[in-house]
């Protein structure tokens, strides 16, 4: 039990901070900002790039939410010593990070809930009138998936989930709240550039020691880019076989639970 | 001296961790995905990434929203084709095109600008085609053809199984052709036709128009076309792209 | 009868930098604290208090020896159940009004639903604080956070409190409210540790102390244990307004006959906390 209420103070204290609500505001209008593009003709491809940018907007807006709410509510406890009252309740460090980080993933899931619903509903909108104008061209409808959307909303969340559980591994031994925020950054980066560290290991023209150092760090982060798969599962009508969308989400929760439990082992010998 | 060793071997652990965690969910959930997304990721050499204006697009490119930036690079692509401002609108869909390799609108578009726009705005720029003599428009004209075709070849590796980048191309030959020489290349067309009814996706009317031009423009030639609509037959696949294939060739059996 | 804590042996060192040099905050300590007690923890700065009570609430792994609330060993958290702690310059959720802040420390600590509002309002009741609850304690005074961390130290009825601390920067009047508190949960059977750098206040409300310096136990015991100077007896006399010559002499005399001497002759005075709070107290 004390991780839940762990996780509902976090949440909590998470809502009532103006930075949730202003990054919030941010992509809420980054995604109605694209419904100025109704002014250009670009035929049923408006409706990529409405998509791109409630996509992108939800990655952008997401990943910094990620970071900084994570030191921000993980690490402000340590530093300010809240922690320290917290854990000489009978509460173990296990149900502390635990309950830490399932309040944070119910805040990146309203965050991304709240994203994808306004996405969905301008998607959903304009769809027909593209569809209409398609059809007086006699060019073919373009199409929008409101299930594609959700799975995908799914999929970013366990993104953002990843995002955050790396954020917690770097707080667990940091001593500052610049070290924990910019490396976590730098730790976001390289997971979204995880696939040029593939190709530079596996590259002809590489060294063997770029290899061996690209080969070993590709492996030890995850790979951010396996979910892109917005614009198939949304405005595709072939879709996604449900094998992959599953094999992605797997492929996330297991990478977060694992940086869970790293961050667990360090915060465990943490002296406070 | 112990603690340094002790500091070490926590550091290797988690290394072993992460890297086999990595390897375990590479092999077991990774594979297929991967394979099917990696082709849609742009080029990561460094040539590649040259031709990105300026470190912050680098970074934004490989920070995985390239996406969206492919899009406000393509915007602002559009107002300058609206001022027809060539170099500035070319370097921007080079951009776009860089940044989002996989969206199929761009590739189209910007070959339309440079085959169709951009030497029409030279020629305006040099005094208008009233005052350019007729040699140099047409020199002008067959450079965008020529770069509309390399475009045409990159579009072509990006959506191998596309049909309608070839008829796009058969519709370019025809029109560049005639302005350049005078006359339509039908010829080069019909082999661009027949490259898009190799495809997959090959589009039904690439079937018809390949009739049509045969029969109406190059009549010498239909016996071979024949002979190769009707190696379409086998592979044909659908009910309905059987009688397309066969509409086609009773087109060309026409007087 | 299982004492409150029973420290054994106790060592901790912390290794500092790279190279590890270490540092030994507490050296060899025993100590036990009798259940119902008030127990003071004394000791200049750096002599090992703080890293000792936070070693007892499993926030430090001790690098030897023993340590057990009520029998258990410290680590475990179940052996927290039992236990409330008031940190030094305490920080809380401000964004959490004071009865929220104290709702969910005692969920925290497993106080029932059906128990949870009437633990609330007994713990604000007992520390003042049931005017100031439903504001956000980010608007909170230095003395009301003191209070309101008593608060939270105490609401799930826990039967040992350590208190770091509990007056720092607090004004007198405030100060002896929380001494009442401390008092009134020795009445209620708690142990109480309290470690404090003002002595007055620990003279007046503690059974046993101890005093810590480097790391080391100087002394354990009671005050008078430690307090009483052998060999001297004090007398308080009343209805005299002032002692002539003679009368000391005589006073001398009589003493000198016991085989004592007199040492000193002033007119008693109350303390400058106690002027202070029946001073202020009052109005």
């Amino acid at each position: 039990m004390s991780i839940y209420w762990i996780a509902r103070n976090t949440f909590l204290e998470a809502v009532r901070q103006r930075f949730f609500n202003f990054l919030l505001i941010l992509g809420l209008l980054m995604t109605a900002l694209s419904l100025a593009l109704s002014g250009f003709d670009f035929g049923g491809n408006e409706l990529k790039f409405v998509a791109d940018f409630g996509f992108g907007g939800l990655f952008l807006f997401g990943s910094i939410l990620a970071v900084v709410m994570t030191v921000q509510l993980f690490f402000a406890e340590i530093d300010n010593r809240t922690a320290i009252t917290l854990l000489a309740k009978p509460v173990s460090r296990f149900e502390f990070v635990v309950g830490k980080f399932a309040g944070i993933a119910l805040l990146l899931a309203v965050f991304v809930a709240l994203m994808a619903l306004l996405l969905g509903i301008v998607l959903a909108l304009r769809q027909p009138v593209l569809a209409a104008i398609a059809e007086q061209r006699g060019s073919l409808a373009p199409y929008f998936s409101l299930s594609g959307l959700a799975l995908f909303a799914v999929l970013q969340w366990i993104r953002l989930l990843i995002v955050a559980a790396m954020t917690f591994f770097f707080t667990s031994f940091a001593q500052t709240y610049l070290y924990a925020v910019v490396v976590s950054f730098c730790g976001l980066l390289i997971a979204q550039l995880q696939y040029v560290l593939q190709d530079v290991a596996a590259g002809d023209k590489t060294g063997t020691f770029a290899k061996i150092a690209a080969g070993t760090i590709a492996q030890c982060v995850p790979n951010l880019q396996l979910f892109n798969l917005g614009p198939q599962l949304t405005l595709d009508a072939a879709g996604v076989p449900a094998g992959t969308v599953l094999a992605a989400a797997g492929y996330g929760c297991v990478w977060a639970g694992i940086l869970i439990f790293l961050a667990f082992a360090f915060f465990r010998s943490r002296e406070m | 001296m112990k603690t340094a060793v002790l500091k070490i071997s926590k550091l290797l652990a988690v290394l072993a961790i992460l890297a086999g965690t990595g390897i375990c969910l590479n092999f077991a959930f990774a594979g297929d995905l991967w394979l099917r997304l990696r082709s849609r990721m742009p080029e990561t050499s460094a040539a590649s990434l040259a031709d990105t204006a300026g470190t912050g697009m680098a970074l934004g490119t490989l920070g995985g929203f390239r996406t969206v930036l492919a899009d406000i690079a393509w915007l602002r692509a559009y107002s300058f084709w609206e001022k027809s401002s060539l170099n500035d609108c070319e370097a921007l869909c080079a951009l776009a095109r860089t940044m989002d390799p996989q969206n199929f609108f761009f590739w189209e578009n910007s070959i339309n600008y440079v085959a169709y726009d951009f030497p029409n705005w030279v020629i305006r720029e040099r005094g208008g085609w009233r005052q350019v003599s007729e040699a140099v428009q047409a020199e002008i004209h067959r450079r965008a053809y020529a770069r509309g075709l390399e475009l045409v070849g990159e579009w072509s590796q990006r959506f191998p199984e596309s049909g309608h980048v070839w008829t796009y191309a058969a519709q370019m030959c025809i029109v560049k052709t005639a302005v350049i020489y005078g006359r339509s290349d039908f010829e080069s067309a019909l082999q661009f036709y027949e490259r898009a009814m190799l495809c997959e996706k090959a589009p039904w009317f690439a079937f018809l128009a390949y009739a049509n031009i045969t029969r109406m423009q190059l009549p010498e030639r239909r016996e071979r076309s024949r002979d190769f609509l009707r190696e379409r037959l086998s592979a044909a696949g659908t009910p309905e792209r059987l009688a397309v294939i066969e509409d086609a060739l009773e087109i060309l059996s026409a007087e | 009868m299982i004492p409150a804590v029973e420290i054994s042996h106790l060592v901790k060192d912390f290794r500092i930098g790279m190279r590890g040099v270490k540092l030994r905050a507490v050296d060899d300590l025993s100590l036990t604290v009798g259940e119902g007690e008030i127990f003071g923890f004394l000791g200049p700065n750096g002599s090992g208090k703080s890293t000792t009570l936070k070693i007892v609430l499993g926030l430090f792994k001790p690098t030897a020896g023993t340590c057990r609330i009520f029998g258990r060993e410290c680590r475990m958290a179940i052996a927290r159940s039992d236990v409330g702690f008031l940190p030094e310059a305490p920080y809380f959720y401000g964004y959490l009004s004071g009865r929220e802040l104290l709702r969910f420390y005692a969920r925290v600590a497993g106080v029932a639903k059906s128990d949870l509002e009437a633990a609330v309002e007994r713990a604000l009741a007992t520390t003042g604080m049931t005017a100031a609850a439903d504001r956000r304690v980010r608007t909170y005074s230095k003395g009301m956070l003191q209070r309101i961390g008593v608060a939270q130290a105490i609401v799930h009825n826990p039967r040992l409190v350590v208190l770091d601390e509990p007056t720092a920067g607090i004004d007198p009047v405030g100060s002896a409210a929380i001494g009442d508190c401390i008092l009134k949960m020795k009445e209620e059977g708690k142990t109480v540790i309290v470690c404090s750098h003002l002595l007055g206040q620990i003279e007046n409300i503690c059974d046993r102390v101890a005093i810590m310096n480097r790391g080391k136990l100087l002394v354990a015991g009671t005050l008078d244990e430690i307090l009483t100077q052998p060999g001297k007896m004090q007398v308080s006399v009343g209805g005299i307004e002032h002692f002539s010559d003679a009368d000391k002499a005589a006073l001398e005399d009589f003493l000198r006959s016991r085989g004592a001497t007199l040492d000193g002759l002033s007119r008693p005075r109350i303390s400058l906390e106690r002027y202070f709070i029946d001073r202020f107290s009052k109005q």
